[in-house]
C-alpha cells in the first residue's frame, strides 16, 4: 500500500462566464442566477455565480487524480458551501489529510479564492480495501 | 408548484438517467477533469448522474430561479458503467420555513438495473421566499 500523502497537489481553475454556460449544457442545470446577467444584476449577488456543482466537482477531480479508482468507488464528500464564486474568480482546491486509520482515510478540503475566502469547506473520505490505495498516483 | 406542500418523503421524481460518452467527454471537459479513467474504463463520473438529477428535481418542483445551493453530501458505493440505465430518485428530506427563507433538503438515491446502489446524496437548498 502506498503512504498515503499529507497534502495533496493543490488545483487551480479560472472560472469565466463561458465555463458556467459550458457546464449549465453539459448538467442541464439553466438556473438564470448563473447565466442570465440581468437577472442576476436583481439579485443579492448582483452577478452572476458559479454553479456550486461546477466547483465540487473540483474537489472530486483532485481526488480521482490522487486516488483514481478507489475514490470513484468508495468516496464520501461533506460539503458546505460558504461564498459564491464569480466569474473572473480564481479558485484554488485544496486536501489536507484529517485522519486515517486502517479502514479509511479523511481529508479535509477547502476551496478558497484569488482572495483567500472559503468558498467550500468539507471532508472528502475514502476507504480502504483490499487494494489499499494502489491507485495512488 | 407550492413549495410549502412538498412533505418529508415525497418523491419527486424517479427517472432512468444513462449518460453517453459524448456526454460524459462534455462534462469532463466543462469541469476541466482531466482524468482519462472515466473514458478509459468507460465509467460514469457519479458527480456527473448527480448533476442530471439536480437539474430534474429543479424542474420538477419548478424552485425559483433565485435558489442557492447551500450544501453537499454524496456518498457512493459502485460505479455505473457508460450508456447504462441507472434509476434516480429524489424525495424531500425535510422542508423548513425560518423568517421568509425556506430551507429545502433533497435526498438523492441511485441504482443500477442489478439494484446496486450507486449512491446516496442529500442537497440542500435555500429558497427566499
Amino acid at each position: 500500500m502506498g503512504k498515503i500523502p499529507e497534502k495533496l497537489k493543490p488545483i487551480e481553475h479560472v472560472i469565466t462566464q463561458e465555463r458556467l454556460i459550458k457546464y449549465a449544457e453539459a448538467s442541464g442545470d439553466y438556473n438564470p442566477l448563473h447565466l442570465d446577467e440581468e437577472f442576476a444584476r436583481n439579485t443579492p449577488y448582483g452577478k452572476t455565480i458559479a454553479h456550486g456543482m461546477l466547483i465540487l466537482a473540483f474537489i472530486s477531480a483532485l481526488m480521482t487524480s490522487a486516488f483514481g479508482n478507489t475514490w470513484l468507488r468508495t468516496g464520501k464528500l461533506k460539503a458546505r458551501f460558504r461564498a459564491p464564486v464569480f466569474p473572473g474568480d480564481v479558485v484554488k482546491v485544496n486536501a489536507q489529510l484529517k485522519s486515517s486509520n486502517d479502514e479509511e482515510v479523511v481529508y479535509q478540503v477547502i476551496v478558497i479564492n484569488q482572495n483567500e475566502s472559503q468558498v467550500i469547506t468539507g471532508d472528502a473520505k475514502l476507504k480502504l480495501d483490499s487494494q489499499g490505495l494502489e491507485d495512488y498516483v | 408548484m407550492n413549495l410549502s406542500l412538498l412533505e418529508k418523503d415525497q418523491i419527486i421524481f424517479k427517472k432512468s438517467i444513462a449518460l453517453s460518452q459524448d456526454q460524459i467527454a462534455c462534462y469532463l471537459d466543462a469541469v476541466g477533469d482531466k482524468s482519462t479513467l472515466f473514458l478509459d474504463e468507460a465509467i460514469v463520473p457519479p458527480m456527473a448522474i448527480l448533476a442530471q438529477a439536480m437539474a430534474e428535481a429543479m424542474a420538477a418542483i419548478k424552485l425559483p430561479p433565485g435558489t442557492v445551493h447551500t450544501s453537499q453530501d454524496l456518498e457512493v458505493d459502485h460505479l455505473a458503467s457508460v450508456g447504462a440505465s441507472v434509476e434516480c430518485t429524489c424525495a424531500i428530506n425535510s422542508n423548513t420555513l425560518r423568517s421568509d427563507i425556506r430551507f429545502l433538503v433533497l435526498e438523492f438515491k441511485c441504482t443500477s438495473a442489478s439494484r446496486d446502489r450507486i449512491f446516496v446524496a442529500r442537497t440542500t437548498l435555500v429558497v427566499t421566499e
